[in-house]
């Protein structure tokens, strides 16, 4: 059809761009850092070559694992708050009138605010004093209920997660409203034709023909919560005494407060090799389910 | 009646969800109106006893921040045209060309999408101080002219186009280039318009990039640049609320004008995995 | 179809062309001999010694026009991370503002700096105008590498003179008044002490220090530090944060103090929610920038209670010298004449006249005038000259350490088991010194 050099010509053109920049900002400092790892340096002068120690001192820290923990709690908040929520939104949200175009885009717009401003609404929000969570809860006589959300390492690891699930509803709305549109008329036809309507239809109809949007959705859910950063540096910082610390946060104090660059470095790669598991593992999962 | 009363509550429900979504935002602007010692009094008062210009007036006289402004859609639209080129190009060469390890190089290239990229900063520093990069707003677009997801998105979307069409393109004597310009480009101006619209959005709040690389003050981003709303020792909120509301205007719009093609953009995509 | 690509590519070349980033001043450069220097500092927001310090910089610049300074003001939150960083690509500026201990430390141990002595022998008035001590931080061998434009001065005791009178609260001199005078505050409801522990160095800094510094003394502290004879797990230090932890038991500071910014706790003070407030010298310039007249005259100063049974002097503040300006060791020639000039021109009497004059502390003899600077300011600039210095934690601990510190108060703030937290602290800084 094409002789080679000329499909070798086409193959340089189309692809070389995307490979420099994806080996330059992705793979070599990958590399890098994972290099890094090796030696105990402050980020001046000299750097000394250590082995492994970074490495093993990484795994053996608990903090670093609790930091893992509750990344999983982030992940877990995302997949389990943001998907069934944007599903149902995305059913009722089907027609686009008017009406429905505004609660659309005003489900969107947390994505449209920046990271800082987020961080600052919601630190009022849950301001144990002045904050809208307490003062409901002190009206409705739930004046036991009420906390210092973000300080109480009891709960401030699941208050940091509803910013983050508020924050990208939107796109998982979008993306599953195009899922229902996608799903062809004449299903949804001959399904009325047999009677189902509601539940069942929903059940029998919907779903399983989203089941494909869905998996998708929550791999990138995933992935997404895997690199959530922003919204727990500044509202918590990680702290207080490390409780919010998340595996990013985590990775950015210890080289950027404590000046340990190598073990900074150490702690990014082992948060690539377990963002590497998770995703794989629940890649295999839900393949299985085919 | 029963129908009515179904169709009144089902509304009033969304309008109480998409308030929830907005609550925020009053903040924000209510935030913006008070003078920077009232912001902490008391959030609840939405609006401001005496509203409170100065913080405006103050953005509107800022030496920078209008500058920063600009930096931002600049860097902004360029990161979207290199993206969308690269892209493209990247996601038709998956979609439509024959090659060894194909298969191999995307999976690869999805495994990117994976990893967390502040990860890496320290060792991107170094690496764009080799590459002269640091300091220039060439560390903030080039990076960003990558990316697997939209490649992901759009390989789905060429490879859902009927090979036939293409097909009979070449017989008709079409190169590659004519099949990309002529059929795969035109057909998938709603995916492109989706893309733009999400890279403008993560570019325009890219926050931790221009953070590190850039050091001129003139250089600066404007999500950046409300950090330097400060006092000697704390944030100037009321200012920093002031020069968010300004931020968030474009994006804002942008969405309200291209959600219909956006959606559309999605729907053809199909993200079925 | 075709026009919208060409539009684009247009758009495309329009914008890359447009200046690209500003950086053609190399091409530019056709006078070579401009001499160019370059300096950084955090003197990046709108607060009057900000404006003040760009002021000089701007000056020097017109009186120098054969001099090209390129100045970045980085905003304060981001600064030791920036200045970190370009240390570690080697591209530090030529003139760098930088803190007191061991962040200049670090500078100094990678020859990243050079002395600044010879200003010093040029201008010996200069020199001994200094306050006691103020030099000594920057003392390497001998040899003189900044002069501070600041004083760091981090725990005051301010107080709302008006519910101490409503309450007929005597303000606290010693330990077991301040106790007391908690448990009074907290039995009428009203919080006894304000502080936003968001960023955590806030109780290390402010209150923790001043504390542990009357109960165990300088010299212990001094030992510990450099692991000599003594250790962060030694009884007296645990008896230290044993009193941070009795304030806690007693209910001292609000709810979610852990969660609250510093500049948040102090409109919490000044709108009259606490009592009292442990703060830096930098409270008051915040407040004066941003509360009415009458709100200030109401808050007075003092130091942070005695603790009679401690080994340590009751009177002291936490602080010393502050800030200053290093010189990079890679500048030579014409660019370091050049920018000793500006350093001198940032740090001599004049300059350290402007800041002070711009409520904040400075590490210079100077007779303030009453009339130009704020009352607060006046009082306190007095204290301090009067009291004597007491070490701030995490200007002479590691960084690590240091980090250990702020999360071990956190803890404790947080009911946390404190032989834990000494252990931690004392396992950190061993560890990296």
């Amino acid at each position: 059809m094409q002789s080679s050099s000329k499909l070798r010509g086409l193959l340089v053109i189309t692809l070389l761009p995307a490979l420099l920049l994806y080996s330059f900002f992705v793979i070599i400092p990958i590399f890098w850092s994972s290099y890094y790892g090796f030696f105990e340096w402050s980020g001046l002068g000299d750097a000394t070559f250590i082995g492994f120690q970074n490495y093993l001192e990484v795994v053996q820290s608990p903090i670093f694992w609790r930091s893992f923990k509750n990344n999983l709690i982030i992940v877990g908040a995302s997949v389990l708050g943001q998907v069934p929520i944007a599903l149902g939104l995305a059913l009722l949200l089907r027609k686009s009138n008017m009406f429905q175009r505004f609660v659309r885009s005003a489900v969107f717009l947390p994505m449209v605010i920046s990271t800082v401003v987020v961080g600052l609404i919601w630190g009022y929000i849950f301001d144990p004093e002045l904050g809208v969570i307490n003062a409901v809860l002190r009206s409705v006589g739930l004046e036991s209920w009420t906390r210092a959300w973000l300080a109480d390492p009891e709960v401030n690891m699941y208050a940091v997660a509803v910013p983050i699930i508020w924050n990208y509803i939107g796109p998982y709305l979008i993306i599953f409203i195009a899922a229902i549109q996608n799903i062809p008329g004449e299903i949804e036809e001959a399904a009325l034709l047999d009677g189902a309507t509601g539940w069942r239809k929903l059940v029998y109809i919907i779903l399983p023909n989203m089941w494909g949007t869905i998996k998708v959705v929550i791999i990138l859910c995933i992935s997404g919560s895997l690199k959530a950063f922003d919204q727990v540096f500044v509202m918590t910082g990680g702290g207080p005494a490390q409780s919010t610390e998340i595996l990013a946060t985590y990775m950015y104090n210890n080289t950027f407060l404590v000046y340990r660059y190598g073990f900074g470095s150490a702690i990014s790669t082992m948060i690539i090799i377990l963002s590497l598991i998770l995703i794989l593992i629940s890649q295999v999962l839900m393949r299985r389910k085919d | 009646m029963g129908s009515l009363l179904k169709k009144v509550s089902f509304n009033g429900f969304m309008l109480a969800i998409g308030l929830l979504m907005i609550i925020p935002f009053v903040f924000m602007i209510s935030a913006s109106l008070k003078a920077p010692a009232d912001v902490f009094i008391n959030p609840l008062n939405i609006i401001p006893d005496e509203i409170f210009t100065f913080n405006y007036e103050t953005l509107f006289n800022h030496e920078y921040y209008f500058k920063w402004y600009w930096n931002s859609i600049r860097v902004v639209v360029l990161t979207v045209i290199f993206r969308g080129v690269f892209v493209t190009m990247a996601a038709y060469a998956f979609a439509r060309l024959e090659f060894k390890g194909k298969e191999l190089l995307f999976l690869l290239l999805l495994s990117a999408m994976m990893i967390p990229q502040d990860t890496t900063i320290v060792a991107r520093f170094l690496l764009y101080g080799v590459m002269g990069l640091n300091n220039t707003q060439w560390a903030i677009i080039l990076p960003a002219t990558f990316d697997v997801f939209f490649i992901f998105l759009l390989r789905q979307f060429f490879m859902g186009i009927p090979k036939d069409l293409s097909e009979a393109a070449i017989i008709d004597g079409a190169s590659h280039f004519g099949i990309y310009f002529r059929i795969m480009i035109p057909l998938s101006v709603p995916v492109l318009i989706t893309m733009t619209l999400f890279t403008f959005i993560w570019t325009w709040n890219d926050f931790v990039n221009p953070f590190i690389f850039i050091s001129d003050i003139e250089k600066q981003l404007v999500t950046v640049g409300l950090e330097y709303f400060q006092l000697e020792a704390g944030q100037n909120y009321a200012l920093q609320m002031a020069g968010s509301c300004l931020i968030v205007l474009i994006p804002m719009a942008l969405f309200a004008f291209l959600q219909k093609y956006f959606i559309e953009g999605i729907t053809m995509t199909g993200v079925k995995g | 179809m075709k026009k919208l690509l060409a539009m684009m590519f247009v758009l495309l070349l329009a914008l890359a062309a447009c200046g690209g980033d500003g950086d053609n001043e190399e091409a530019a450069s056709g006078d070579s001999e401009k001499v160019k220097l370059s300096i950084w500092h955090n003197f990046a927001g709108d607060d009057l010694r900000a404006r003040s310090v760009r002021d000089m910089i701007a000056q020097f610049q017109e009186d120098n026009p054969e001099i090209e300074v390129d100045e970045q003001a980085i905003p304060v939150d981001g600064y030791r991370q920036r200045i970190s960083t370009v240390a570690a690509a080697d591209e530090l500026p030529d003139i760098f503002l930088t803190y007191a201990g061991s962040f200049t430390d670090e500078f100094h141990k990678s020859d990243l700096i050079q002395p600044i002595t010879p200003l010093f022998d040029d201008n010996p008035e200069w020199k001994d105008s200094f306050l006691k001590g103020a030099l000594d931080p920057y003392n390497y061998d001998g040899e003189l590498y900044s002069a501070p434009v600041a004083m760091s001065a981090t725990s005051f005791m301010y107080y709302n003179k008006q519910l101490f009178e409503e309450n007929n609260v005597e303000v606290p001199k010693t330990w077991d008044e301040f106790i007391s005078v908690i448990d009074t505050f907290n039995s009428k409801g009203i919080t006894p002490l304000a502080m936003g522990n968001k960023a955590p160095w806030v109780a290390q800094s402010t209150t923790f220090g001043a504390i542990a510094d009357r109960v165990t003394g300088t010299e212990w502290f001094m030992n510990a530090v450099n692991e000599d004879g003594a250790s962060f797990t030694d009884p007296v230090f645990i008896d230290a944060l044993n009193h941070f932890k009795e304030l806690v038991e007693h209910d001292a500071y609000p709810e979610g103090a852990n969660s609250m910014d510093n500049t948040q706790a102090e409109q919490y003070f000044a709108q009259g929610k606490a009592a009292m407030m442990i703060n830096g010298s930098w409270t008051i310039s915040s407040l004066s920038a941003s509360v009415s007249e009458d709100v200030l005259k109401n808050i007075g100063i003092t130091t942070v209670p005695a603790i009679e049974d401690g080994k340590g002097a009751g009177n002291t503040i936490t602080g010393g010298p502050g800030g200053g300006y290093l010189l990079s060791s890679k500048t030579e020639g014409a660019a370091k004449d050049a920018a000793l000039d500006l350093i001198y021109t940032l740090s001599n009497e004049e300059a350290q006249n402007t800041i002070a004059e711009s409520n904040s502390m400075v590490m210079y003899d100077l007779e303030l005038d009453q009339e130009t600077v704020n009352p607060l300011f006046y009082e306190a600039f007095n204290l301090v000259k009067s009291a004597e210095f007491a070490p701030v934690y995490d200007l002479h601990l590691t960084s690590a350490g240091g980090e250990a510190v702020n999360n071990g108060l956190q803890e404790i703030m947080l009911g946390g088991d404190v032989e834990k937290v000494a252990q931690d602290i004392e396992k950190a800084q061993a560890a990296n010194k």
